[in-house]
C-alpha cells in the first residue's frame, strides 16, 4: 500500500529507487507536530488586539510550504557531496553571522535578524544545520584516521570551529542559540569517538567557562537572571519570574484533560509573554492538558527514535554524525523549550521545533529533517 | 559502525529517553499535583472586578414619609493628578488660574454661581496636592456633561460624573436625629471593610469615594442603610484590556435597607417650632425683678439653645426630638465647606451640630426632686424609709418651709467635726436657704413637689448624709434605678451618660481635673445640692424624659426607640422594634399616689402667688404667657426645674406626662429645656403646654416636603415651567423655545390635582393639594404662598 503510493512519486534522474528508502514515519511525525503547532499558534494569536486573527497562521503556513520544499530538495541532494561544500558553508556562515551584527535588525535589544520587507530572517537558525555538516565533515574527512579517536589537536581545532559562530551569536546576543551550537558540538564530538579523558577535560573546561560567564560581567543582568531563576525563583527579578510563573500557571490550569482548544483562559488573556514563540508549550499545556502535552512529547519521541535508528544504520560515519547532530539539536531544543515553560530549565529564547511561530526556525528544522532523510535514503548506496 | 560507536549511540539514546521522561514527569506534576494551587492564580489573573455603588436605604418617618431620600446629581470634580500633570501649580500658575476661571464661568453660566476663589479654596482645603479628586460642584446642570465631555483638552483634570447623593426633603426638620453624611475616610474604610470577606459577593463593602453616615440615624444604621455594591466581572488580558463580561459572575447592586423611624415629621416640626418660639419668648422676656436693688445684675438670658423631647412612655418610642439651634443636612451633600463646618461647631454660636437632647448635659434642677422623693419614701438598703417615724417623719406629716433649712445642732457638730478632720477648715454652714427665700407652709411630700420646696428636700438629703442609720448614697442609688448616670440605650451615636455624683466619683474626677473640681472630699452640702438637682448632678434631656417615662408607665425602664421597622428595598420586613425594657423601678401604689399627686399639683394646684403649682400658670393663664389647657380632658402631671449655672442665666426645665387617667395609660411624656433662660415654670412649661395643646386639640398642620412645595409652586405658576433656556440648550433648541418662552402664564392648571373650593371663602387663593408623601396618608394641602 505504502509502496504503491510512493511509486507514483515522479522519479528524479539518477535517483532511481531512492524514494523507496525514504522514512515515512519521520515525515508523518514532523507533519503531525507541525499541524498541532499551527493550531496552537492560531489559538495563541487570534486574540491579538492589533493584528488580524489569522496573521500569524498565514505567515507560518507560508513558512511550512517553504520548509517542505526545502526538506524535499535537501533530501534529494546527496549528502556526501556536502563534504566538499563544508568549508564554503562555514565561510558563508561566518559571513552571515558577522553581517547580521552590522546590518541586522535589532528587536528587543537583540541584533539577530536580516530584514527583507516584511520578512525577517534569522541567520543563526540557518547556521545550525550548516555547523552540523561542517563538524561532521571535519571529523570524518581523513581516511587515514578512520576508526581512530580524534586527536587532541583535532578536538581543539573543532572547538575553535564552533567557538567562532558561538562568539558571533553571543554578540547579538542570543544565548539560547549559542547553547544549541554547544550541544551540537558536544554530541558530534562524542559520536566522533573522542576519548573519555578528552571528553572529561572538555566537560571541565565547559563547566569552568560557564561559571566564569555566569559570575563575570559577560552576561547582562537580565540574562543571568533568566538562567538562574529556575534555581532560585524568589531571588529573580519580577519580570523574569513573572514569565516563569505565568507559564506554569497556564500549564497547571490545563489539568489532565486541558481547558479545550481555544478555551484556555490564560492563553486567551495572553498572560504568558511570547506565547506563540518560545513559550508555546504553555498553550499546549493549558488547552490540551496532560493528554495533549504528553502526546506532543510522544510524537517528538517517535521522531527521535527514528532518527536514532537512522544514525545507527547510516552507511558512513559522516552521515551518522550528521544525524546525531540533528538529533542532538532537536532533543536539546525540545527539552529546553518545554522545560523552560515548566520551570525546570533556564529561560533562554529557544523555539520549540515545528511548533513555535517563526519561519527561520521552521525552515531550518525541515532542512535538518531533509538532511536526515538524505542520509537514510542512501543507507544502501 | 564499530562497537564503540554503537555504545556511544546507546548512551545518547539513554540521555534522550531520560530527558523526555523528565518532561512528562514535570508535566504530570504541574497538571495533576500542583494544579489546584496554581489554578487559583489563573482565576485571579483573568478576572477584573469593578464595584458599582448600591443605592442607600431610605429613612422614613413613623407614617412612612421619606425623611431622607437619594437623587442622582451631576458632580464636577478635578482630578488633581491630571491637573498637576498638565498645569503644574508652580510652573504654570497663570494658565491654571485661567483654566479655573473658565471653569467657574461655565459653572456659573449653567446656573450655579461659582467664583474662582471657591474652586481654589476647594482644592486647597482638600489638603491634597497632586493626588486624589476634589469635588468642586455638586448638582450642576446635566447639560454640562456634554459640554465638558467634548472639551477634555480645554479643561485638564476636570471630570464630570453622575453620583447618588442624599436629599433631605424636609430640610432641617429632625436634622439632629437623622444626622449627616460625609466622605468615608481611610480609617473608616479600613475598619468597615475589615468586617467583610471581600471575596463574598454579598459583602457590603465600601468604595473609596463612598459617603458614610457620620452622626445620627445615618451613622447608627450605617450597616443597614449601606447597600451591597454590585460587581461587574470582566475577563481581561494582561494589559487589563477587557475581553468580555462574565455575566454569570457579575451581580447587580442591592439597595440598602430602609429604616422607618418612630419620629412623626409633623409632630417633630411642630415641637421644633414651639421650642424655637419658647426660646424667642425667653429672650424677649423682662428679666425677673431684683429682690434687692443692691444685688448684682443677673446674667443676660441669651436663650439661644434648647431641647424638647417627646416620648411614648409605654413603648419608649421617640416621637419627636428637637435640638436648637439646628442646621440643614442638605449643606453636607457634596461636601461641606470648612467655614460652614466650623460655624456649625462654633461654641459662641451654640454649636448647631450638637444634638442637645442626647449630648447636652445639664443640672436637672428641681425636676430631680421626683427621684429624691422616691428615695425618701422607699426603704432602700434599710428597713425603713427616711420619710417615716424612724426617719424624719412620715411623708404625710405637714412641715413648714420657712425659706431655709438648718441642720439640728447635734448633727451639725458631727458635720463640722468631719469637715475639720478632712480639711482643717473650722466652719461649715449648717443652714441651706431656698434660692429666693420662698416660704411654704404645711408641706407634705405632695405639696412639697407641687410648689417645689427646696428646704423640704434639703432636710432629707442632710439626714442621709449625716445619720449613721441611713445609707448616704440612697438618693444616688435611686437615681441609677431611674436610668441616670448611664446612656439610655437609644443607640443614637454620641449619647452622653450624665453624672450621678458620689464621693467616689468626686475623688476620681478630682484626680483627673483638680482645677475643675477644687476638692476631693464630699461634704453634706454635696448631698443637699444633689437632692434638688444641682451641684455635680448632670443629665441629658433624653435621660430625664425617660426617667419620667419610667415613673409614668409604672416603673419600667425602657430603652428609647428611634426606629420602628427595618425593611429591605423590596418591602420585606427585616426587623421591628418592640419596647425594650432595660430595668425596673419598684413603685408601689402607696408611693406612686403621693408622688403623682405632687406632679399633678405642679400643673394644677391653685394658690396664692408663690404657693401654687409651679407650672400652674403655664397651663391656666394666657395672661402669664401660658394657655388655658383642657386638663379635665387630658390631665397632665409634671415638674418644673430651674437649674443654676455658674455665671449664666438659669436653665429652664419642664418635664411632664399625660393623660393621667385611671382607665387610660399615658400617651406622651415631654421634656423642654431652655438654656440660659430663667424659671422653668415661667418659660419651659408654656412650651410644653403649647406643644401638647396643638398636638392634642388642634390638628397640627402636615409638613410639606421640598418636592411637595415645588409641586405647589408649579401648580400656582405654570409659567415657571418655561424657564430661560440655558446657553447649552440654546444651541440645540433655540428655534422651538423662542416661541414658548413668550407664553403668558396660563391660568388653567390640571384639574385632577386642583381642588377648587365650591364655597367662596374670604381667602380668594385657590386651595391646592398635592399627593401625600406616603401612600397611607391623605393628599397634602398646599400651604398659602
Amino acid at each position: 500500500m505504502t509502496a504503491s503510493v510512493l511509486s507514483r512519486v515522479p522519479r528524479l534522474r539518477g535517483q532511481d529507487g531512492l524514494w523507496r528508502y525514504i522514512d515515512p514515519s519521520l515525515i508523518i511525525a514532523s507533519g503531525a507536530i507541525t499541524a498541532l503547532g499551527t493550531l496552537m499558534i492560531f489559538s495563541a494569536t487570534r486574540n491579538n488586539p492589533t493584528l488580524p486573527a489569522t496573521y500569524f497562521v498565514e505567515r507560518q503556513g507560508a513558512a511550512i510550504a517553504i520548509g517542505l520544499v526545502v526538506m524535499g530538495l535537501v533530501a534529494v541532494f546527496d549528502y556526501r557531496k556536502l563534504r566538499e561544500l563544508a568549508p564554503l558553508g562555514f565561510l558563508g556562515l561566518v559571513a552571515l553571522l558577522g553581517g547580521v551584527l552590522v546590518v541586522g535588525q535589532e528587536i528587543n535589544e537583540t541584533r539577530a535578524w536580516f530584514q527583507f520587507g516584511s520578512i525577517q530572517l534569522q541567520p543563526a537558525e540557518f547556521a545550525k544545520p550548516v555547523i552540523i555538516v561542517v563538524l561532521a565533515a571535519f571529523f570524518t574527512g581523513d581516511r587515514a584516521t578512520e576508526g581512530q579517536p580524534p586527536t587532541v589537536r583535532r578536538l581543539l581545532a573543532a572547538l575553535v570551529l564552533v567557538a567562532v559562530p558561538i562568539g558571533l551569536i553571543m554578540r547579538q546576543p542570543d544565548l539560547g542559540t549559542a547553547l544549541v551550537f554547544g550541544v551540537i558540538a558536544t554530541a558530534v564530538v562524542i559520536m566522533a569517538g573522542a576519548r573519555p579523558r578528552h571528553l572529561l577535560a572538555l566537560a571541565l573546561m565547559l563547566t569552568f567557562a560557564t561559571t566564569a560567564v555566569l559570575t563575570s560581567d559577560t552576561l547582562d543582568t537580565y540574562q543571568r537572571d533568566r538562567l538562574t531563576v529556575f534555581i532560585n525563583p524568589d531571588k529573580a527579578s519580577a519580570r523574569v519570574s513573572y514569565n516563569l510563573k505565568q507559564a506554569q500557571v497556564a500549564i497547571s490550569n490545563g489539568g489532565i484533560p486541558g481547558q479545550g482548544l481555544f478555551h484556555g483562559s490564560q492563553t486567551r488573556g495572553r498572560f504568558v509573554p511570547e506565547q506563540q514563540t518560545d513559550f508555546i508549550f504553555s498553550v499546549v499545556g493549558e488547552e490540551l492538558g496532560f493528554i495533549g502535552g504528553s502526546m506532543l512529547i510522544g510524537l517528538f519521541c517517535l521522531l527521535f527514535l527514528r532518527m536514532w535508528r537512522i544514525a545507527s544504520v547510516a552507511r558512513d560515519p559522516f552521515g551518522a554524525l550528521i544525524v546525531v547532530g540533528v538529533l542532538a539539536m532537536l532533543v536539546f531544543q525540545v527539552f529546553q523549550s518545554i522545560g523552560m515553560t515548566m520551570g525546570i530549565m533556564p529561560i533562554t529564547g529557544i523555539p520549540l521545533p515545528f511548533v513555535s511561530y517563526g519561519g527561520s526556525s521552521l525552515i531550518t528544522t525541515y532542512a535538518s529533517i531533509g538532511l536526515v532523510l538524505s542520509v537514510h535514503m542512501r543507507r544502501f548506496s | 559502525m564499530n562497537d564503540s560507536t554503537q555504545l556511544r549511540l546507546r548512551l545518547i539514546g539513554v540521555v534522550i529517553v531520560s530527558l523526555m521522561a523528565a518532561l512528562v514527569a514535570r508535566l504530570w506534576f504541574l497538571q495533576s499535583v500542583e494544579s489546584e494551587a496554581l489554578r487559583s492564580i489563573a482565576e485571579g489573573n483573568l478576572l477584573k472586578e469593578v464595584l458599582t455603588p448600591a443605592s442607600r436605604g431610605l429613612i422614613l418617618d413613623a407614617k412612612g414619609r421619606p425623611l431622607v431620600t437619594n437623587k442622582r446629581v451631576t458632580v464636577v470634580s478635578i482630578d488633581l493628578a491630571e491637573l498637576d500633570r498638565v498645569l503644574p501649580a508652580t510652573e504654570m500658575e497663570d494658565e491654571r488660574v485661567e483654566m479655573l476661571t473658565r471653569l467657574a464661568t461655565e459653572l456659573s453660566g449653567s446656573g450655579r454661581l461659582t467664583k474662582v476663589a471657591d474652586l481654589q479654596s476647594a482644592i486647597e482645603a482638600s489638603g491634597l496636592r497632586n493626588i486624589g479628586k476634589v469635588t468642586v460642584a455638586t448638582d450642576v446642570s446635566p447639560e454640562l456633561f456634554v459640554f465638558f465631555g467634548e472639551r477634555q483638552d480645554d479643561f485638564p483634570g476636570v471630570q464630570i460624573e453622575s453620583k447618588s447623593v442624599r436629599v433631605y426633603p424636609y430640610g432641617s426638620v429632625a436634622a439632629h436625629v437623622l444626622g449627616y453624611m460625609g466622605r468615608i475616610d481611610q480609617k473608616e474604610l479600613k475598619s468597615r471593610n475589615a468586617e467583610w470577606n471581600l471575596d463574598d459577593p454579598t459583602a457590603k463593602v465600601y468604595l473609596n469615594d463612598d459617603d458614610i453616615g457620620k452622626t445620627g440615624v445615618e451613622y447608627m444604621f450605617e450597616g443597614e442603610l449601606h447597600g451591597t455594591p454590585g460587581r461587574d466581572v470582566y475577563e481581561v488580558d494582561r494589559n487589563q484590556r477587557v475581553i468580555r463580561r462574565r455575566d454569570e459572575l457579575s451581580r447587580a447592586p442591592i439597595a440598602g435597607n430602609n429604616v422607618r423611624l418612630t419620629i412623626d415629621v409633623d409632630i417633630q416640626k411642630h415641637v421644633e417650632q414651639e421650642l424655637a418660639r419658647g426660646l424667642q419668648t425667653a429672650r424677649e422676656a423682662e428679666p425677673e425683678p431684683k429682690k434687692n436693688p443692691t444685688d448684682p445684675d443677673p446674667p443676660v438670658a441669651k436663650a439661644s439653645a434648647g431641647s424638647a423631647t417627646l416620648l411614648d412612655p409605654m413603648t419608649g418610642d421617640i416621637i419627636a426630638m428637637a435640638s436648637y439651634p439646628t442646621y440643614d443636612p442638605n449643606d453636607f451633600v457634596g461636601g461641606i465647606s470648612t467655614a460652614k463646618f466650623n460655624a456649625l461647631n462654633d461654641k459662641a454660636a451654640f454649636q448647631p451640630i450638637l444634638n442637645r437632647a442626647i449630648q447636652g448635659q445639664y443640672a436637672p434642677g428641681s425636676t430631680f426632686k421626683l427621684v429624691t422623693a422616691y428615695a425618701a419614701m422607699t426603704p432602700g438598703p434599710r428597713d425603713y424609709p427616711m420619710l417615716s417615724a424612724q426617719g424624719i417623719g412620715g411623708y404625710l406629716d405637714p412641715k413648714d418651709d420657712p425659706g431655709y433649712y438648718t441642720i439640728p445642732d447635734d448633727l451639725c457638730k458631727v458635720q463640722r467635726d468631719e469637715a475639720k478632720k478632712e480639711t482643717g477648715v473650722e466652719f461649715t454652714s449648717c443652714t441651706f436657704i431656698n434660692p429666693d427665700l420662698a416660704k411654704h407652709p404645711a408641706l407634705d411630700i405632695t405639696k412639697a413637689i407641687a410648689v417645689s420646696s427646696d428646704a423640704y428636700f434639703y432636710e432629707i438629703a442632710a439626714m442621709y448624709d449625716l445619720r449613721k442609720d441611713f445609707d448616704s448614697n440612697t438618693i444616688q442609688m435611686a437615681a441609677e434605678l431611674f436610668g441616670f448616670g448611664r446612656t439610655t440605650g437609644s443607640g443614637l451615636p454620641g449619647e452622653f451618660p450624665g453624672v450621678v455624683p458620689t464621693e467616689k466619683y468626686l475623688k476620681e474626677a478630682y484626680a483627673k481635673a483638680p482645677a475643675a473640681f477644687g476638692r476631693d472630699y464630699w461634704v453634706t452640702a454635696d448631698t443637699v445640692q444633689l437632692s434638688v438637682g444641682q451641684g455635680l448632678n448632670l443629665v441629658s434631656p433624653l435621660q430625664l424624659t425617660n426617667a419620667y417615662a419610667t415613673f409614668a408607665n409604672g416603673g419600667k425602664v425602657l430603652a428609647p426607640n428611634v426606629a420602628k421597622e427595618l425593611t429591605a428595598a423590596d418591602g420585606k420586613v427585616l426587623r421591628t422594634w418592640a419596647p425594650r425594657q432595660v430595668g425596673s423601678v419598684d413603685i408601689s401604689p402607696e408611693i406612686r399616689g403621693p408622688l403623682l399627686n405632687g406632679l399633678l399639683g405642679a400643673v394644677s394646684l391653685p394658690g396664692p402667688e408663690g404657693d401654687r403649682g409651679t407650672a400652674y400658670d403655664a397651663f391656666h393663664s394666657i395672661a402669664k404667657g401660658g394657655i388655658d389647657f383642657a386638663l379635665d380632658e387630658f390631665p397632665i402631671a409634671g415638674k418644673t426645674g430651674t437649674a443654676e449655672v455658674q455665671g449664666k442665666a438659669d436653665s429652664a426645665w419642664f418635664v411632664g406626662f399625660g393623660p393621667v387617667k385611671p382607665e387610660e395609660p399615658p400617651r406622651y411624656v415631654i421634656s423642654v429645656l431652655l438654656e440660659e433662660s430663667g424659671f422653668g415654670g415661667r418659660l419651659a412649661a408654656p412650651v410644653a403646654a403649647f406643644a401638647l395643646n396643638d398636638l392634642l386639640f388642634n390638628a397640627i398642620p402636615s409638613v410639606a416636603s421640598s418636592d411637595q412645595l415645588q409641586q405647589c409652586q408649579d401648580l400656582r405658576s405654570p409659567a415657571a415651567f418655561t424657564r430661560e433656556p440655558s446657553k447649552y440648550e440654546v444651541s440645540v433648541k433655540r428655534t422651538t423655545t423662542t416661541t414658548t418662552t413668550t407664553l403668558a402664564p396660563s391660568s388653567t392648571v390640571p384639574t385632577t390635582t386642583v381642588a377648587v373650593p365650591t364655597t367662596t371663602t374670604a381667602n380668594t387663593e385657590q386651595r391646592l393639594t398635592v399627593p401625600a408623601a406616603a401612600p397611607n396618608l391623605p393628599p397634602l394641602e398646599c400651604p398659602p404662598p
